[in-house]
């Protein structure tokens, strides 16, 4: 199956993931960070963005993969449970994907991503972004 | 419609850093003893350095490095995200001098 | 030292004053007896009071006598040491005695007379003819009182200078301290004036007063006691010649029998004489004469030993001069041999130093070659150094251009970063615009492929300028060692070239040194050829050595007959005379 909107393709670390598009309001520059005491590891900090905090989630601590990289770019989800910021290494631009969208597990962060999809710059992992926001609002 | 909040405390405990509203600080006092180092809370060392400050917030005495005292200012909300943050006392956010502080219940640290 | 001797000997000196002035008081009063009519109830007050004066004068005298003899005293009691000082002090009071008793007892009589006549007229009250016939008694035998105890007191002195000798006191220092009072004359020949006068003073005297009796036609004095006084004085008289003729004899004869002694020739130490003025003088020169005497034939003894130990020593150095001189003779044989050897060794130093000297001047060009290298090489070094200072500068600019260029590069690529994300934002847009935003987002598209291929560019470019900067590091840290290499370099040519210079000054020395020598050594051959000459004439003449040596011989022998007689000559003079200043014999 083909998705009809597309979907915003971008790396983190060494695997693509991607966002729909409809979800992906804005790609921003990531300034520096104020940290939140107490947070989990993956919650690198907030920054005011648009007169609004907004926290950025470290995808590569969240899948268990933690890199060590400088983050200059970050994609900008929204959900009805709030908006959040998810960390990319290189942001590929918006593709339209084939192949299938199941779970590609059923424990930790793997429940809420989908695939295999392919985009044309390689394999991706769809993120769901509705439950990954409950997931982390669950988690922190 | 931001809420504004009419005198701040700004604290640095460690490399971290967070608010109080003004109204819920009864007095800074210079004694640490028997005090709580809120670095404690942030896992650092639990002893304060020398010359810490200490604000008494109703029963709670709470040990803070250095304290600032700041006019009014916007109250930016918390995302869901950060809602059960401090003990689920975070109230929001504040931006001073291009910086955000968190703005937190002292009874809930 | 023998002072025992001495013991007494200060009253035993004053006795014969006491004596003179006795007799001479005891005169006085029998003559004043015979020419004065005294009461008879007054002759023994006179007499007691002519005692009592007498003795008071004799006590007085004694005590003044006694303190002018007070050295001798001193040595008797043992209150002074025996030293030479104090055994001269009391010869010096001993020789001065004599006359001091004469002027004393002179004076007790005068005196001794005169107050007791005072006396007595003042006890017997008495008018002025009997005191002038006291004095004038007084005056006839006061002198011949004093000068009987004079020649009585000179021999007493005498033997106590001669005890003063063995106690310890030299002779020649006796001489010394008693050398004054040259008086001979005047003191004997007064002695023998009183001797002769006295009598014809007293017959004057007794005549006028006999003469005075009879005009008067007073009885006359009994003849037997003018026989009496007169007498008594010529005894006293007599008495004073014998005296005076044994004083006066006495030293004179060993004086004679001295002189005779030395010329026997024998001479020793110097004996004393006791003797008074001239003949002491006389005494004393004879005495310091032997001395002389004594000193000089010791040294001519010793000189004579001497002269012919002198002239065996002699005789035996001539002996082996004469072999000296035969070896002398074949040495001179062997170094007439080695001096023609030296003569072939200088021709050849000669040559040599030739050789030298021509090499010097060879090194000497060849060291002025040398420095001229060095001072091109460190002119070539300097340039390279100021060249490398060019590059090392052009370096630092370019690194400072490429800098400029790295920020300019830094500010595209922050430009293309923000046309990146706006591409990659509206991108998103168009596509959530569906259809309609398809064209938008195509364009979105393109512009991030630009903006991307930009940021590859800038990266790049980054990259080079980071090539580049760290090879203009590495090229800076290059000329900088270069640098320092041809500092190095210059500093090393510097002390290459200031090392030629003194090879240069020592090469310029040591030609001239080696000219020096040539010219030496040409001298050198020109003195040995005279040194062979010279020796060939020395033989010749050791050869008349010979001969003269041989004349030198028979002069020696000769001088050996002499310094045996000589020696036979002073020996004749034998004496005890070795020793001056010895015990006397």
């Amino acid at each position: 199956m083909a998705d009809s909107h597309g979907h915003l393709v971008f790396a983190c670390g060494f695997s693509l993931y991607a966002v729909p598009a409809d979800t992906a309001s804005e790609v921003v520059t990531v300034p520096s960070l104020t940290r939140v005491p107490g947070a989990p590891a993956h919650l690198l900090g907030v920054f005011a963005h648009r007169g609004e905090v907004l926290p950025v989630v470290d995808l590569t601590r969240l899948t268990g993969h933690a890199l060590d990289a400088d983050f200059r770019r970050a994609v900008l989800v929204r959900t009805p449970k709030g908006a959040v910021a998810l960390t990319a290494t290189r942001v590929l631009g918006v593709s339209t994907l084939e192949g299938t969208f199941d779970r590609l597990g059923d424990t930790g962060v793997q429940q809420h991503l989908r695939g295999p999809a392919r985009s044309p710059h390689g394999e991706v992992a769809v993120i769901d972004t509705q439950t990954l926001v409950d997931f982390l609002a669950h988690a922190a | 419609m931001a809420q504004l909040i009419d005198g701040l405390v700004l604290c640095h405990v460690g490399d971290h850093r967070l608010a109080v509203r003004a109204q819920d600080v009864d007095a800074f006092e210079h004694d640490p003893l028997g005090a709580t180092y809120v670095g404690e809370r942030f896992g650092d060392d639990p002893t304060p350095p020398e010359g810490v400050r200490v604000l008494r917030c109703g029963a709670q005495r709470l040990a803070v490095d250095r304290l600032d005292v700041h006019g009014g200012v916007a109250l930016l909300p918390a995302p869901p995200l950060l809602s059960s943050a401090f003990g689920g006392g975070i109230l929001g956010f504040v931006e001073v001098r291009q910086l955000l502080w968190p703005v937190v219940i002292p009874e809930r640290l | 030292m023998k002072l025992n001797a001495l013991q007494g000997r200060a009253r035993w000196l004053l006795l014969p004053a006491h004596f003179a002035a006795s007799a001479g008081v005891a005169l006085v009063v029998f003559h004043c007896a015979l020419t004065i009519d005294f009461p008879r109830a007054s002759l023994g007050p006179f007499i007691g009071t002519v005692t009592a004066a007498v003795l008071t004068f004799n006590t007085l005298s004694h005590i003044l006598m006694l303190a002018h003899l007070q050295p001798l005293q001193a040595l008797n009691a043992g209150v002074a040491r025996p030293t030479r000082g104090a055994l001269i002090e009391a010869a010096l009071a001993a020789a001065a005695l004599p006359e001091r008793v004469f002027w004393v007892v002179l004076s007790a009589v005068l005196i001794g007379a005169t107050l007791s006549t005072g006396g007595w007229m003042l006890l017997d009250g008495a008018t002025h003819p009997p005191l002038l016939r006291v004095v004038s008694a007084g005056v006839c035998m006061a002198p011949l009182a004093a000068a009987l105890a004079f020649v009585v007191t000179v021999p007493r002195a005498r033997v106590v200078h001669r005890q003063l000798l063995e106690a310890g006191l030299p002779v020649t220092d006796l001489y010394r301290a008693l050398k004054k009072h040259l008086l001979f004359e005047r003191r004997w020949l007064a002695c023998l004036g009183i001797a002769v006068a006295t009598p014809l003073a007293l017959a004057v005297d007794l005549g006028v007063w006999r003469y005075e009796r009879a005009v008067a036609g007073v009885s006359d004095a009994p003849l037997w006691a003018i026989v009496t006084l007169l007498g008594l004085t010529l005894l006293m008289v007599g008495v004073l010649t014998v005296r005076a003729g044994a004083a006066l004899g006495e030293p004179l004869e060993q004086l004679a029998a001295e002189t005779t002694r030395l010329l026997a020739g024998r001479y020793g130490a110097p004996r004393f004489i006791a003797a008074e003025y001239e003949t002491r003088a006389a005494a004393a020169a004879i005495a310091t004469m032997e001395l002389q005497l004594a000193e000089l034939l010791g040294g001519l003894d010793g000189a004579a030993v001497e002269l012919s130990e002198a002239t065996l020593s002699l005789a035996a150095d001539d002996v082996a001069g004469r072999a000296q001189l035969e070896t002398q003779r074949s040495l001179l044989d062997a170094t007439g041999e080695t001096t023609q050897a030296l003569a072939r060794s200088a021709y050849e130093i000669a040559s040599s130093a030739q050789r030298v000297t021509e090499l010097a001047t060879a090194t000497l060009l060849t060291a002025r070659a040398g420095r001229d290298s060095a001072d091109g090489f460190l002119r070539a070094m300097a340039e390279v150094r100021e060249g490398n200072r060019a590059i090392a500068d052009s370096v630092v600019r370019l690194n400072k251009r490429v800098q400029q260029v790295g920020r300019v590069v830094e500010f595209i690529d922050g430009i293309a970063d923000k046309s990146d994300l706006l591409a990659l934002n509206a991108e998103l847009e168009g596509n959530k615009a569906g259809d309609a935003g398809r064209g938008f987002s195509l364009v979105a598209a393109e512009m991030r492929r630009l903006a991307e291929s930009v940021m590859s560019s800038t990266r790049e470019i980054s990259g080079l300028i980071e090539e580049i900067r760290d090879a203009t590091n590495a090229a800076v840290m290059a000329t900088e060692a270069g640098v320092k290499t041809t500092d190095s370099g210059t500093t090393l040519a510097a002390r290459v070239s200031e090392g030629f210079s003194r090879i240069v000054d020592h090469a310029n020395q040591s030609s001239t040194a080696t000219q020096s020598i040539n010219l030496a050594t040409s001298q050198q051959q020109v003195g040995t050829d005279q040194l062979v000459s010279a020796m060939r004439e020395i033989l010749q003449g050791t050869e008349v050595s010979a001969a003269t040596a041989e004349e030198m011989r028979q002069a020696h022998d000769r001088l050996i007959a002499l310094a045996r007689d000589l020696t036979d000559t002073v020996t004749l003079f034998e004496a005890g005379a070795q020793v001056p200043g010895g015990e006397a014999t």
